[in-house]
């Protein structure tokens, strides 16, 4: 079964977009509280949603605050039998 | 909420002179109608004037209110065309209440106020809005879920501002979706906070939404094409005036404003954003 660690995917992102090291990363997590702009955090979704093989409805992003709720988001949108984990 | 009377000064008050090298002769800052027909861009001005003035049941009568209305482009219209009995506009830009002034234009006045400010001593009967709620919610305010309620609220005071029997010719940017392209992204982004701070566009099902329990929507037709039609003129306008521009205004101001139009043109070309018109009757 392939799995997906939310956290890790997420930092790999924001190095990559945004050349930015986080650690610490948690489901409480706050997207906002990590110094990128909405254009940048914007970026991490395009990220996402380019490996993972997804499309995030532009109308769930404003309800994506914390690392657990994009959590949440993707273990709705990825296929069955993948497993995602924070 | 929104736009500042600040952020509206960043959007609007670099100089009239500036924006009148680019822009059609009155001055719309807005959505020309070119329907697909190879006119200038003064025509397609003209066009959205007299479609919207149709909607919002515009007549010789008629006592008009235009909320946000720019360098007075409409106003003039219901004015000098449509020759109607009053019409007065309210914006938040200094510079645009002065250029109304100066146009003189008979049977027109025009204010400098918000619209969560003001206070008619009258009952208009044609109520008519052009790409001013744009202005209503910012970036945050959007991401908080604060949008239908203040569109809401934006329509319950036009209703309250206005008679029975009145309609309502509104005109508004779409926000279709946010793109996915890392330039287009930071363009996009780079727009919304440098050239129009405070605001954000409004998302077709937000409008339809809010219109309730106030307006009715009578008709709704999307006009994305036309708008990439307009930013096209716009930029081919500004770019004919480069040397002008960047020798009164300095470079930076050509520079951002070419990159903001050539996005603008990208994003209506690739459905990011489009534009609608709005007939909407009051509900009694």
């Amino acid at each position: 079964m392939q799995q997906i660690s939310v956290t890790e995917l997420f930092a790999r992102a924001a190095l990559e977009v945004d050349n930015r090291k986080l650690t610490g990363l948690s489901g409480e997590t706050v997207i906002s509280s990590l110094g990128m702009d909405s254009v940048a955090t914007m970026e991490l979704v395009a990220y996402f949603e380019e490996k993972l093989q997804i499309r995030i409805p532009d109308e769930d992003l404003g309800r994506v605050r914390t690392l657990g709720d994009l959590k949440d988001i993707v273990a709705r949108l990825v296929p069955p039998g993948v497993q995602v984990t924070l | 909420m929104g736009s500042s009377k600040a952020d509206i000064a960043v959007s609007y008050d670099v100089s009239n002179d500036f924006f009148r090298l680019w822009l059609d002769e009155g001055m719309n800052y807005t959505c020309g109608i070119f329907d697909g027909q190879d006119i200038s861009l003064e025509k397609a001005q003209i066009n959205k004037l007299r479609i919207l003035s149709e909607f919002a049941h515009v007549g010789p009568d008629s006592t008009v209110l235009d909320i946000g209305c720019g360098w007075g482009a409409n106003l003039e219209y219901q004015g000098r065309i449509n020759k109607v009995k009053a019409a007065h506009g309210i914006t938040l830009s200094e510079a645009q209440c002065a250029e109304i002034r100066r146009r003189n234009i008979p049977k027109v006045t025009a204010e400098v106020c918000s619209y969560l400010d003001y206070r008619p001593s009258v009952k208009f009967d044609a109520v008519m809005s052009i790409c001013m709620m744009e202005h209503i919610v910012s970036p945050e305010e959007a991401r908080a879920g604060k949008a239908i309620a203040a569109y809401r609220n934006y329509f319950r005071l036009a209703h309250e501002w206005s008679a029975p029997g009145s309609h309502f010719g509104l005109q508004t940017i779409l926000r279709n979706f946010v793109p996915r392209d890392r330039q287009d992204l930071r363009d996009v982004g780079w727009v919304t906070y440098a050239i129009f701070p405070g605001g954000i566009t409004p998302r077709l099902e937000e409008i339809i939404a809010a219109v309730n329990p106030y307006w009715e929507v009578l008709e709704l037709k999307t006009r994305r094409l036309d708008y990439r039609m307009t930013t096209w003129h716009w930029r081919d306008r500004l770019r004919k005036n480069e040397a002008k521009i960047r020798a009164g205004w300095g470079d930076k101001v050509f520079e951002d404003y070419d990159r903001y139009l050539s996005t603008c043109i990208r994003g209506f070309e690739k459905h990011y954003q489009s534009l609608a018109q709005y007939c909407l009757k009051r509900i009694d």
